[in-house]
């Protein structure tokens, strides 16, 4: 029984031994990812409150470490460059021609605002175009009613023939 | 002997193990072939402790030397080396960059992006990075790429930027949410300055964090959010609407397109407190109806340029642009003049580029001409350059032409502008104003219908996608339409592509759009859990409001509809823009008729019904240089926080809102909070800081000044 014992034993030291061996192994040569369990607290010695655990992962602190400089205390501030990336850069487009300094100006039309000021206060907008299926002067009148326009004075000219008797005053 | 002999006998008689001794050698085999399994198979969440990096140690080298499931990588035209440090930081292997010149681009060793090496993630997880470095230069710098199944690797994020050390230091940050359709992850540590860069010990573990239980009671609120129109009107017309470094809310008419308060010289501003519901009236210099803003670098507002006059009758002129610029302050609440722009100025876009200085491109001149200078406030001098301190390209952008900073200093026109037709061409391009040139860019969809549509730098600004949404067009005067456009300008060759449809709504009385029916005048705020809200809108020229809302989601590229609607119409001279406390605030409404509506509208969106929010505890300080990390204490689990760019919104154009993603180094409920070192990224001034708890819901913002 002892002998059988300590075969057993042995047999699943040895194998137990031998799994261990695989996974180092496995580790070292890195073919896949480690069995290393991470720290469960994650740390960043960057921070200003930092304080370093003793046992964080396994290593000993850097300045009882041979051969390095410990002098992180006395690292001044130093603002990094930006880093950029360089993104966007191979356009198949290539630039517009460059223009030359203009020698007039650039009209724009006076009504950009696509209210015709013809019609109504400065601040009110008769369309210059209405929407589809909207035509003619009733049609016009009738949308502009809907619309919550009332004594659209007739301000320039009547181009779009809202004010039938003239009274300058658009569809009354 | 007999008895020895029997034993013998006996024993040989016997199997070699006995059943029992079988039983328990398998049993540990059971056990080891568990714990080998366990520790070779990559885990995702159920085994958050796992460390998902191939070779972490740098100790297995291939035949050449270097690090097994290593790569040499970068680009520019450096002097640099590659090579091992020994001792690491443990064991025998650290890898060394060093760069002797450095006149662009950046090195750095990477994790090969092939299938053995490169760690697996799962969609929808966060991951904490870390590494251990030395650095003798501030020009460091971690970096990651993303499989997507779709597009191969690309460029995913920054993480944070790492300081000079020359002691080995563990640096350890937390990814945001990875992507849907990304399967593996690289990342490490880039060196872009002259210097050398030790790194070592590298592990990735999964962190994230289960989701608590969603409750909700607020019945049709808790997926639809809910509005209320407060009791009491704007003093004045909220045609142009800023948020203040100090929460409240700058509301600015001038003469408020209303042509007898221009007559009377009776210009108005206001600011309105959120947290008291009261305004003040300020006194107002000029017609600042029209003008452009944003806010500069110390939190004060530039404004620039106005309405000169309204148009003639006749049409023998139009409206006319002011030069005149001013600088409102928050702290006294008042304008102060600075020197005049070198153009006229009616409708012009202001971009606050990454060094705090401004351009204003596009709007109407003194005498109703385009206005073609490109304008350049140099804030350092507080002033405007001269026409010919400044590059020239001599183009008319058009009017409210929305200009978009991208991380290289460039301007992205996004194809979005105020009136009629959009500019000649594809509808939008790239401006580089120190190459001084324009590089056109397409797949803008219809852009001679996007007219008051809105473009946003969709959140993170990290990862440099607009969104383009909607439009019309106020001299054809079609319906407006649905279309939405998506570029991706981190691409080599950016272009347009179609987004989804934007959802419809209802016409007054209650009648539902067309299929093909979308809306103009739209605004869209960028909320603090990374969404996209758009609201607001009308069919036609300053007519027929469109009551519709929805949420769009750049991760998923969808818009959630049926989000409830603002009861108030807001077409013309509407905005909706972020409250620090993570409300939407709407304002305006001008149709054609001449009136205006002085209600203000406050939109809590559905997050604000799902829980508690987290508090920011605390904060180490509020003055973040680039590149930095700062603290804070929350008293919950965050999932993420990031910055909102205070809105300066008019016209459905507010090209400097954005969202910047800051990446998070966790340590229990002590955050640090990693800012780019970009400042193309974040440009300089004060930004709403906002943590999102793990039930998605936000806190209440923090202000915090970059730069």
């Amino acid at each position: 029984m002892r002998i059988r014992r300590v075969l057993t034993l042995a047999g699943v030291v040895a194998l137990v031994a031998a799994a261990a061996a695989v996974l180092v192994t496995l580790g070292r040569a890195a073919l896949t990812p480690s069995s290393v369990a991470a720290a469960p607290a994650v740390t960043d010695s960057t921070w200003p409150y930092y304080s370093p655990a003793p046992a964080e992962s396994g290593s000993p602190p850097p300045a009882a470490r041979p051969g390095r400089t410990a002098t992180a205390s006395a690292v001044p501030a130093v603002s990094p460059a930006p880093f950029v990336q360089h993104f966007a850069d191979g356009p198949t487009a290539g630039p517009q021609p460059m223009r030359r300094s203009p020698t007039a100006p650039l009209k724009v039309p006076a009504f950009v605002d696509g209210c015709d000021h013809n019609y109504g206060t400065r601040t009110q907008c008769v369309p210059l175009a209405f929407p589809d299926g909207v035509t003619g002067a009733a049609g016009k009148c009738s949308w502009l009613a809907a619309h919550g326009f009332t004594g659209l004075i007739v301000a320039g000219r009547d181009v779009q023939g809202l004010d039938a008797d003239g009274d300058g005053t658009a569809c009354d | 002997m007999s008895s020895g002999g029997t034993v013998l006998i006996a024993y040989r008689n016997r199997p070699w193990l006995s059943r029992a001794d079988r039983g328990r050698i398998a049993q540990a085999l059971i056990l080891v072939l568990i714990a080998a399994t366990a520790a070779v198979v990559p885990a995702g969440a159920a085994r958050a402790s796992a460390n998902l990096i191939a070779n972490p140690g740098l100790e297995g080298l291939d035949p050449t030397g270097f690090p097994v499931c290593w790569e040499r990588s970068g680009w520019g035209d450096q002097s640099f080396t590659f090579g091992l440090a020994s001792p690491g930081h443990t064991g025998a292997n650290a890898i060394r960059v060093t760069l002797t010149t450095s006149p662009n681009g950046d090195r750095k060793a990477m994790m090969l992006e092939n299938p053995s090496c490169a760690p697996n993630v799962t969609p929808g997880h966060r991951y904490d990075l870390s590494a251990w470095y030395t650095t003798t230069t501030a020009n460091t710098v971690m970096t990651m790429f993303r499989h997507d199944v779709a597009q191969g690797w690309v460029y995913w994020t920054d993480l944070a930027t790492l300081p000079v050390t020359s002691t080995w230091t563990r640096k350890t940050v937390r990814t945001p949410e990875v992507p849907a359709g990304t399967d593996q992850i690289v990342w490490g540590v880039t060196i872009y300055g002259v210097g050398t860069l030790q790194t070592d010990d590298y592990e990735m573990n999964d962190a994230t964090q289960p989701a608590p239980e969603q409750s909700c009671s607020a019945g049709d609120a808790c997926t639809r959010g809910v509005w209320q129109v407060l009791p009491f009107n704007s003093p004045v017309r909220a045609i142009h609407a800023v948020v203040l470094k100090n929460g409240n809310v700058l509301l600015v008419a001038g003469s408020g397109n209303d042509p007898d308060a221009f007559a009377a010289g009776t210009f108005t501003t206001a600011v309105y407190r959120p947290e008291t519901g009261t305004f003040s009236n300020v006194p107002t210099p000029a017609d600042l109806f029209c003008s452009g803003h944003v806010q500069l670098a110390d939190g004060r507002v530039l404004i620039m340029g106005g309405n000169k006059d309204y148009p003639a009758a006749d049409g023998s002129h139009g409206y006319k642009g002011l030069k005149n610029s001013y600088v409102f302050d928050p702290a006294t609440g008042s304008y102060s003049r600075v020197n005049d722009m070198t153009a006229g100025s009616w409708y012009p876009s202001a971009t606050i580029m990454g060094n705090g200085d401004v351009i204003a491109l596009g709007g109407l001149g003194e005498d109703s001409s385009g206005t073609v200078a490109t304008q350049y406030f140099k804030t350092s001098e507080s002033r405007w350059l001269s026409l010919n301190e400044a590059n020239q390209t001599w183009n008319f952008w058009g009017l409210y032409p929305s200009m978009i900073l991208m991380q290289d200093g460039r301007l992205f026109y996004t194809g979005s502008h105020v009136f009629g037709n959009g500019l000649p061409g594809t509808g939008s391009s790239i401006y580089d104003y120190d190459a001084n040139t324009i590089t056109p860019v397409g797949g803008l969809q219809n852009k001679d219908q996007r007219d008051q549509s809105m473009s946003v730098l969709l959140p993170p600004a990290q990862d440099q996608k607009v969104l383009t949404i909607g439009g019309g067009n106020i001299d054809s005067n079609p319906d407006a339409n649905r279309l939405t456009d998506l570029i991706d300008l981190k691409r080599a060759d950016p272009a347009y592509t179609a987004g989804p449809p934007l959802p419809t709504g209802t016409l007054t009385g209650g009648v539902p759009q067309t299929s093909t029916q979308g809306k103009m005048y739209v605004s869209a705020v960028l909320l603090p859990d990374g969404k996209v809200f758009e609201t607001g809108g009308g069919l036609h020229n300053r007519a027929d409001p469109v009551y519709e809302a929805s949420m769009y989601d750049p991760a998923t590229n969808t818009f959630t509809p049926g989000l409830a609607t603002d009861p108030v119409p807001r077409t013309y001279h509407s905005s909706a823009f972020l409250l620090p406390d993570g409300r939407v605030m709407s304002v305006g409404d001008n149709p054609g008729n001449g009136s205006f509506d002085m209600r203000l509208s406050i939109y809590s969106p559905p997050y604000l019904f799902h829980g508690a929010r987290p508090q920011i505890l605390h904060i180490s300080e509020n003055e973040w240089a680039y590149g930095s990390t700062h603290t804070i204490t929350v008293d919950d689990p965050i999932l993420r926080a990031e910055l909102i760019r205070p809105g300066a919104v008019t016209h459905s154009s507010d090209p400097n809102q954005r969202f910047v993603d800051l990446p998070m180094s966790v340590n229990g409920d002590t955050i640090g909070l990693n800012l780019t070192s970009n400042p193309n990224i974040a440009p300089p001034g004060w930004y709403m800081l906002f943590v999102v708890g793990t039930n998605g819901v936000p806190s209440v913002a923090r202000w915090v000044h970059v730069g």
